[in-house]
Order: structure tokens, then sequence, then C-alpha cells
């Protein structure tokens, strides 16, 4: 039977209602939620949901919510929080204006006049990796990188990563372009049927390569690659960029950074799968490593994932993170995932705080020059 | 009509109004509102404001259209269907009877009074007497006296003993190992523990214990277990609490039941039991709901499940993990605790305290089919979800 995403749906009702019976309102979800600036209990929540009768409050923070799974982590009753703010987001009445933006383009296989203007502009913005971007004819590889909508990113990370490919002298394809988007950003904005025909949709091209491994270096297309993997029974392996070059990582020739750098974990890499060392090891072969927490996974989250609902209150999470950063000494911020790089580039910019994708600093540190 | 404004009123009287969008639906109760009961221990430690505790928005009640009677329920009238508040009377249709439970006292030779752990103004009073008293003797080492000596050590009280009746504490939620693990967290914190023992009498601010020791106070908290209160109903099947199948039916036609007033029928232990988790009082009071307007619902998942705080740890408790039959494994750090029972190829239950990491994909695998058996089971990167093709894990994927 073909996998149409229902059960995601069905669990998202059966997790609601058991934390409506379990929930014993200590309200530590609320407590320790980074985006709480509404000071919302969490009984404003249980309300709405059940009565169905929204507030301007509820509404405001089930649209600023970052799906960062802080809150279902303080629970003590078990409470799946994180997933209660994902339903009562597929229940919103109103989506945000910023919402709409950012599906515009993402994941349509149209042939209106917008996405034919796209198909020119976006391979001409994508400079040499044009030639990948929503490409429909794939060679048969072991290895696929996935790079979806970054592959736009000015971080420079699809970049970097397809030169450290050719430094170990890989051979590979590219799947990119917002024709093939993982379709997270909509599951976590509570648009689960659009996210599936997304994910559905990359499955599609994903079988065209027939690859043993899939990289990626967005937390969130990784997140989906695992749960297609899940639920197709598919063969192939799903990596970050940190697994892959860390598997590389001794055939190549390392410099190391000055001083100290700071690394972000991503609240889907370390959070929620559980792998907060790659990158360590990672970075260790580049740089000190600053940690910025006491435990990776009290990490605090970039806040991309309210999808830009409120921009102000993402620029508080920045200058925390920018604040922390010079608090620990670091010459700079190293992230594992573009989504984050995206979130903190302008705050760090502006700041003239060094930020880099690990991908690119491990491409400059692999170049051989010294430091 | 409900009577009782707890966790399965409120979830009775939600359920209720989804099902009848028409229908009046009181709630009668002696306290001001539904809160949250579980969480009194984090407003003693200040973790939550009072503001907090309530358990939904003053506006809530008018949405939901359900009207609030403040008061005792003195008689209820079976044959005329009546439910008497002092000297006022309120005609019902269908009763729901979820009056909850209150704190079992002790009676101890030489203490006129002391305070128990159960209500908000219990909590109020235990909070009082935090900003006056450096020395609490908790007697009950079970889950709830646990709570209260991690709540009060987290607000600072400097000395606390928990006296247990049983060789360990937490009662029937932790095995040996478990207790002694949170034992030695007690310990490292300083809180004095009497194992197998009680209090035979206490001389001023001096309490004798039967082995002979003493422990000075200057205060005193009985967390000794709680039982269910109910009006009286002529004809009402009654043990310690109100007897209801699982459907929330009592022996009386249009009285129902749900919460920790009732007693239900354990086919396994062939006894009657009764109900003390909030979990199950949610799902009595929607069960209850369905049958008063005329519907049956299955209880689908009848898998045991509590997770809350033990001491200051978080924990849970899935199924039946201290079964006698199968495999056990532990996995036990300085942080965490891990227990995994299997038996016949399937999981039987867990516990979890500290590291809780796949507990709700756990839950969901309880009585499924499981591979690899083995110490791994306990450990906390298993992949749980992959045992079940549900999405109840954390990161659903």
């Amino acid at each position: 039977m073909k996998w149409d995403g229902s059960e995601f749906e069905k669990s998202l009702q059966d997790l609601t209602l058991f934390g409506l019976d379990n929930c014993i309102g200590s309200n530590d979800c609320m407590i320790v939620c980074p985006v709480n600036r509404l000071k919302i209990n969490q009984h404003e929540l249980d309300s709405v949901l059940v009565s169905g009768v929204w507030t301007d409050r509820v509404e405001t923070f089930v649209t600023e919510c970052v799906q960062c799974g802080d809150c279902t982590i303080a629970c003590p009753a078990g409470v799946q929080r994180d997933h209660m703010m994902l339903y009562m987001k597929s229940m919103l009445p109103n989506i945000p204006r910023a919402w709409r933006q950012y599906y515009l383009l993402k994941g349509r296989q149209d042939q209106s006049w917008l996405i034919s203007l796209y198909d020119v502009v976006a391979r001409l913005m994508a400079g040499p990796l044009g030639k990948h971007v929503d490409k429909t004819n794939f060679e048969k590889k072991d290895l696929l990188f996935y790079f979806g909508c970054y592959v736009f990113s000015p971080s420079g990370a699809p970049t970097a990563t397809l030169t450290l490919a050719d430094r170990l002298g890989l051979d590979y394809e590219v799947l990119a372009g917002v024709r093939s988007c993982c379709g997270w950003p909509q599951y976590l904005t509570g648009k689960m049927g659009y996210g599936q025909q997304m994910l559905m949709y990359l499955d599609g091209l994903i079988n065209k390569v027939q690859p043993k491994w899939i990289v990626s270096g967005c937390a969130e297309c990784y997140a989906a690659l695992l749960r297609l993997k899940k639920k197709t029974s598919a063969s192939w392996v799903p990596l970050t960029t940190t697994e892959w070059l860390l598997n590389h990582a001794d055939a190549l020739s390392w410099d190391k950074f000055d001083g100290k750098v700071a690394f972000h974990d991503s609240c889907h890499v370390t959070k929620k799968v559980g792998k907060p060392q790659p990158a360590r090891k990672l970075l260790g072969y580049m740089a000190e490593i600053a940690e910025l927490y006491d435990a990776p996974e009290n990490c605090v989250c970039c806040g991309y994932y309210n999808v830009h609902a409120n921009h102000d209150l993402n620029a508080e999470l920045h200058t925390e993170k920018l604040e922390k950063v010079k608090e620990k000494d670091a010459n700079g911020l190293v992230v594992e995932c573009v989504t984050c790089w995206e979130s903190f580039k302008k705050t760090f910019a502006d700041a003239e705080m060094p930020l880099w994708d690990m991908m690119v600093a491990a491409e400059f540190a692999t170049r051989g020059g010294g430091k | 009509m409900i009577v009782g404004n707890g966790v399965a009123g409120i979830t009775a009287a939600q359920e209720l109004r989804t099902l009848d969008q028409d229908g009046k639906i009181s709630i009668i109760s002696n306290e001001d509102g539904y809160y949250y009961r579980a969480s009194l221990s984090e407003w003693i430690s200040n973790r939550n404001t009072k503001a907090m505790m309530a358990g939904r928005t003053p506006e809530f009640y008018n949405q939901m259209k359900i009207n609030c009677v403040t008061g005792d329920v003195r008689e209820i009238d079976v044959e005329e269907r009546r439910v008497w508040i002092g000297k006022q009377s309120i005609a019902y249709d269908k009763l729901l009877i979820a009056s909850g439970a209150s704190a079992n006292r002790i009676p101890i030779p030489g203490l006129e009074d002391s305070l128990v752990f159960r209500s908000f103004q219990d909590a109020q009073d235990i909070k009082t007497s935090v900003g006056c008293c450096n020395r609490f003797m908790i007697l009950g080492g079970g889950v709830l006296g646990l709570e209260l000596s991690g709540a009060l050590h987290q607000c600072g009280v400097e000395e606390i003993a928990v006296v247990q009746l049983m060789d360990h504490v937490g009662g029937p939620l932790l095995d040996e190992r478990a207790a002694e693990w949170v034992e030695a967290r007690m310990r490292k914190d300083g809180i004095r523990i009497f194992l197998g023992d009680t209090i035979e009498r206490v001389e001023k601010d001096m309490a004798w214990m039967k082995s002979g020791a003493t422990w000075k106070f200057n205060q005193f908290v009985q967390a000794v277990g709680i039982r269910p209160q109910f009006p009286e109903i002529q004809g009402l099947e009654t043990g310690r609490g109100i007897r209801i199948d699982d459907h929330g039916c009592t022996n009386l036609p249009n009285i129902f039941a749900a919460g920790d007033c009732t007693e239900t029928y354990d086919p396994q232990t062939e006894k009657w039991r009764t109900t003390r988790i909030w979990l199950d009082g949610a799902r009595q009071g929607r069960a209850a709901a369905h049958m008063m307007t005329g519907n049956v619902i299955e209880n689908d998942h009848p898998v045991f499940f509590n997770a809350s705080l033990i001491y200051t740890e978080r924990y849970a408790f899935i199924g039946d993990p201290h079964g006698e039959e199968g495999e056990v494994f532990y996995r036990e750090t300085e942080s965490a605790l891990r227990k995994v029972r299997v038996h016949n190829g399937r999981l039987m239950g867990a516990l979890l305290i500290g590291n809780r990491h796949g507990m709700m994909a756990m839950y969901e695998a309880v009585g499924n089919p499981i591979t690899d058996i083995g110490p791994a089971l306990a450990s906390p990167g298993y992949a749980w979800n992959d045992q079940t093709g549900a999405d109840w894990d954390y990161a659903f994927y």
C-alpha cells in the first residue's frame, strides 16, 4: 500500500487528546519556551483546543511557535506539547501572510508564469550550481547531495560541499531546487497534506538516482529524509553533511583556526535525532570548540521555523545567541544546518561576528594554505 | 449534572459539550474552578504562580456553556433525581459523581495536628509554613511524599526527613534497584530517610520511631495516601470507592462515576482497585460522558501510563515493568535509570527515570512483538518508533 501520510494526522489528533487528558498543569512547557514573549499559560492553549474558540493571544503564539521541542522535553507528565502545537497550527483560523509568501514557490509542480519565471531567474541565481536546479534528468549514483531549496543559500554551503566532494575525488549526483522541497516547512506549519505531497515528489526524484547515501546540510531536509526512509522502507541512508564529511575527514589535510569557535546545535539533529557528537568531532579537526551551554540539548533554537511570523521575536533569539558567543570568547559561530545559518545571518553580519556553515568552514580548513 | 471539578469532572463536562451542543451542563464543587492538583508541588517550590495553577481560563466555562455551582453536596435523592446543596436542590437527568478523594491521616499519639498534601488549601498551608519552618518531617515515602520532599528541598528547606513503612521508597512504582537509585539522589541532597519504620509517638517537637530512632521537627506533613470521598447514596454499590464498570456506570440507573472517588474491577487480580492516576481519571470522565449521552466507547488503550516527578526527577511508568516473568534489562547512570521488561518476545513495560527518551513510542509498543532483545532495549537511543509503525515518538521520524 502506498504511504499517504494520513497516519500522521491521526497520530497528531491522538497525541493532542492524550496531552489534554494527561496534562497536569506544571506549565513547564511554557516556562522553557524560547518564544513565549506573551507569557502564555498552558491552560490558555488547552482551553482553545477544547472549546475551539481562539483568542488573539493564542493565535499569535501558535504562529510564533518554532517547533523546537523544548516544551516536550520539559514536560513531567510526558505530554508532547510540540505535537499539540503542530495540531493547533493545522487548525489555525488565519494563515499568516509570511507563511503564504514562504510557501509561494516551494514544491510547486505547475507551469504558471510564476514558476516559469522562477526557472529562468533561479538558474542564474544559483551560478555554477544552476545546472542542477530543478533538473529532470539524473544519473544513477551511489552518492546524492540533496540541497533542495538551499541551493540558493548565500551561506556558500552547497558550493563548499561539492568542492569538498571534488577534493575527495568522489562521484555524485545533485538534487536541488524548490520543486524538490522536502515539505518539512509545511509539516512544521501544520500543512500536513501539502508536506506529504512534496515528500512523495521528492521520493520519485530520489528513485531516479537510486543512491546508497543521501547527504543534506539542512536539518529539516535531513529530518524529512529520515521520515521518508522509515515510511517507505528505502535502502538508502540519510546523512547530514557533517556525518558524511566525518567519514572522510582523515583523507583530508586540516588546518586549525586560531582561537575558539562556538557551535550552534540544531533542534532537529541534536535534540530530536539525538546526534550532537558528529559535529563536535568534525569541528575538532579545525578548531577548539567553545561550548555555549552546559549540555548540547540545552541549546536555544535559531527561531527559523515560525517561518518569519515575527522577525522581532527571532531577532531577540539571534541577539541572545550572539551575546552568548561573545561571552564565551569565541571568534565565531559554526552551524551545521543551513536554515540556522539563514536565521542568524543578519544579526551576526551586523555585529561583524563570523558565522560559518560547517561545510564552508571545513572547505576553508582543508585548502592546505595554513591557518 | 457533575459533582466535582477535578480532571475527571472537567473532562466529562468537555466531552459532554462536544457530544451535545444544547444540553444543560452543571458542575457542583466546593472549590473555585478546576485547578491542577498534580502540580501543587511546583507551586510550593515557586516554579509556578497561583495563576498558572488554573486548569482553564475564566472565559472557558461560558464558552462551553458550563454552569458552575459552588457548594457542598448534602444529599442526592435518586428517586426524585435531585441534588441537594444546603437548602437548595437542583434537578438532574443524568448524574456523574467525580468528587475525588481526601488525604488519609494516621492518628499518632502526641501529635495534635499535622498538615496533609492533597488540596490547594493544603499546599497553601505547606507553602506558608516554609517561611517559618526549616525542619520538615514527612510521613509517607510514596510518590506523593517524595514529590513533596523534592519541592521542599528545591525551595530551600534545610532539614527534611521522610519516614517510609516499606523497606524502600516509591511504593509499588519502584522496584528495589530503582528505589535505591532514588534514595541515593535524596541522600546526596541531605534528605534523611527512615525505611521500614513508622512513628510511634510524638513528644513536643520530637518524633519517636518504632525502631527507636528520633528526629526533631518543626513542621509535620502526612503523605500517606488518599481515600475516595463521595456523597452517600442509598443503594449505590461501593467498596472503598464507588464501584464502576469500564464505561463509568454504577449499579444505579442514571448515576455514573469517574476519577479518584471510584474503584474498578481488575480481572487479572480479581480484586477491586481504586483509581489513583490522573490519566485514568480523565479517561473515565470521557467514557462516562459518552454513556451519559447514550454512546459507548471502548477503552482502546488500556496500557497503564503514568509520568510525573519522583523526588526531583522526571519518571515514566509504562505498562507493567515489575512483573516476574520474562527478561529485564537495566541501564543505570548517575543521571538516569531505565528498566525494560520483555516476555515472550513482547514489550511488557518500562520504568524510566531521569532520561525518558522514547517513552511515548514505548507506550505504543507495549504488547507488540519486538526485535533485537537485549541490553540495548534499555538504551535511550533505541529506535522504539520502529517497533510500532506509529508516530508517537518525540521526533515523529
